[in-house]
């Protein structure tokens, strides 16, 4: 018996790419003859961790194979056709309407992966979601085996390299620094974290900015820009595609994450911000408010003077921010590697080997 | 989802009524008429595929496709030798040479244009057409399950 994972695309450093990695480790260790199948492997992944797809052989019943869904691919309903059995990890698939009039590639590829998640629910076996709302997406699509909701397994290690000195330096210069990091994409809406930003930066304090770390979308950029000069923000820094170690350093040197973001399956991005300590404000869009518990600020309303306000709040009150630590050390023990780790072993053991 | 240890909602009221008393204002600018905005003069998404429009535009492609970049010069007759003179002389023998090429270039690019649009309406239709059967292949899939 085989136990195999399959994605699309195997992509570097990217939350779907860790948790397949991470998965291929555990399952190594549990034994279990493994291995990691995509269509395309970004060439800074290790040698020797994926195989192309075309490299799969033939399978049998008894095998398993773990497919990752988060994009419409056609790798989708080839894996629908695959003999063996078969567990879906759905890391969810953005609505396409957040991308229409911007990148019409994405609206294809979200729509396709809608439909697949649909016609694979008469196809898969087992199916863990990385959040109870992507559950209850899978059950609204009318998944009828078993479903358990298991977090991303995160790398914490990585997290614990070598911040970038002259980022560092560059920005610890007395200025308020609050931080977005995830693409610049219009699901994440940046524009709202913007607005906030400036309401901010005009009653409260001049002397912040607003560093939103993603590579972008070129439309939706322009239109981020052009919103900004209007409400006339200075110190907006979009450092583009940087070095791990750079985005590292933004943790280091935020003082606040602001999160305005209206669809996350999950959002790995919060889970860093704890890591590394910076009070979180969120707007309590889709699985944002799962994955914060009750650590950080959930904001249920977008108001950008209210944001604003809660901004200089967090930055001015000291007995706040201990609270919020703590709140956010709290849930980041619950998404540690041991716990998830521990919780996706029982899981897929139970699966496995109840045959 | 209320933090267990903060107090979020008394925050929001003391900041609000900050707000307040303070008279600050939501700085005034049109988000929609930002983020609404066309990229192309042409709504693209509206055009609908029309069979006769989108040969007439690939005849016309074919007709002007090729751009001449080398055209015929007339002999003209060199009367003085000074320098500004050719360097006139030279500017308008590029102007007469180039304008027509750009000229016709254009035009090519306009064309390409529309019929770009004519092709897009088209995959927009095979799309409809692709998520129907999608919609189909689901309920069959689940017909069959069913059974």
């Amino acid at each position: 018996m085989r136990v195999i994972q399959m994605v699309p695309s195997l992509c570097y450093g990217d939350a779907v790419g860790n948790n397949v990695i991470a998965i291929g480790n555990i399952l190594k260790d549990m034994g279990y003859k493994t291995q990691i199948f995509a269509t395309s492997i970004d060439p800074r992944v290790e040698s020797g961790i994926a195989k192309n797809v075309r490299q799969l052989g033939k399978l049998n019943d008894n095998d398993v194979i773990i497919y990752h869904l988060a994009i419409g691919h056609e790798l989708n309903r080839f894996f629908a056709d695959l003999p063996g059995r078969k567990v879906i990890i759905y890391h969810n698939v953005t609505p396409s309407h957040f991308f229409e009039g911007y990148d019409e590639m994405s609206v294809i590829t979200c729509k396709k992966g809608r439909v697949d998640m649909k016609l694979l629910a008469s196809k898969v076996d087992y199916a863990i979601a990385v959040s109870e709302y992507n559950k209850k997406e899978l059950v609204e699509a009318d998944y009828k085996c078993p479903i358990d909701a298991i977090p991303i397994l995160i790398q914490y290690e990585d997290y614990d390299k070598k911040p970038d000195e002259k980022t560092i330096k560059k920005y610890s210069d007395g200025y308020v620094n609050v931080l977005f990091t995830g693409r610049i994409v219009p699901n994440k809406k940046q524009e709202d974290v913007i607005e906030a930003f400036a309401h901010y930066q005009k009653y409260y304090n001049e002397k912040s900015r607003l560093i939103l770390v993603g590579s972008h979308n070129e439309k939706y950029y322009n239109q981020l820009n052009e919103y900004a000069a209007q409400l006339g923000v200075k110190n907006l820094i979009f450092p583009g595609h940087i070095k791990f170690s750079e985005i590292l350093a933004f943790y280091k040197v935020a003082d606040v994450f602001l999160c305005m973001s209206e669809h996350e399956g999950f959002c790995v991005p919060l889970i860093e911000a704890m890591y590394f300590d910076v009070p979180i404000i969120a707007y309590d869009g889709a699985a944002v408010g799962e994955t914060l518990g009750n650590g950080g600020i959930h904001v249920k309303e977008k108001d950008p003077l209210v944001t604003a306000g809660l901004i200089d709040r967090v930055v001015k009150d000291a007995d706040l921010r201990a609270q919020i630590s703590e709140g956010q050390k709290e849930r980041l023990d619950y998404f540690g590697k041991k716990n998830v780790e521990m919780r996706f072993r029982e899981s897929i053991k139970r699966f496995i080997e109840n045959e | 989802m209320a933090n267990k240890e903060i107090n979020i909602e008394e925050i929001m009221g003391e900041i609000r009524a900050e707000i307040q008393k303070k008279g600050y204002t939501k700085i005034d600018v049109d988000k929609d008429e930002i983020f609404r905005k066309q990229v192309s003069e042409y709504n693209f998404n509206e055009v609908e595929f029309n069979p006769i429009l989108f040969e007439q535009y690939l005849a016309e492609l074919d007709g002007k496709r090729e751009v001449q970049a080398y055209r015929q010069l007339k002999s003209r007759p060199v009367i003085g030798g000074i320098i500004i003179f050719f360097k006139k002389v030279i500017r308008k023998c590029t102007k007469f040479y180039v304008e027509p090429i750009v000229e016709s270039q254009n035009e090519v690019n306009e064309l390409i244009t529309q019929l770009m649009i004519q092709l897009n309406a088209q995959v927009r239709m095979t799309r409809e057409l692709e998520s129907r059967i999608d919609e189909l292949e689901i309920k069959l899939n689940k017909f069959e399950g069913d059974k």
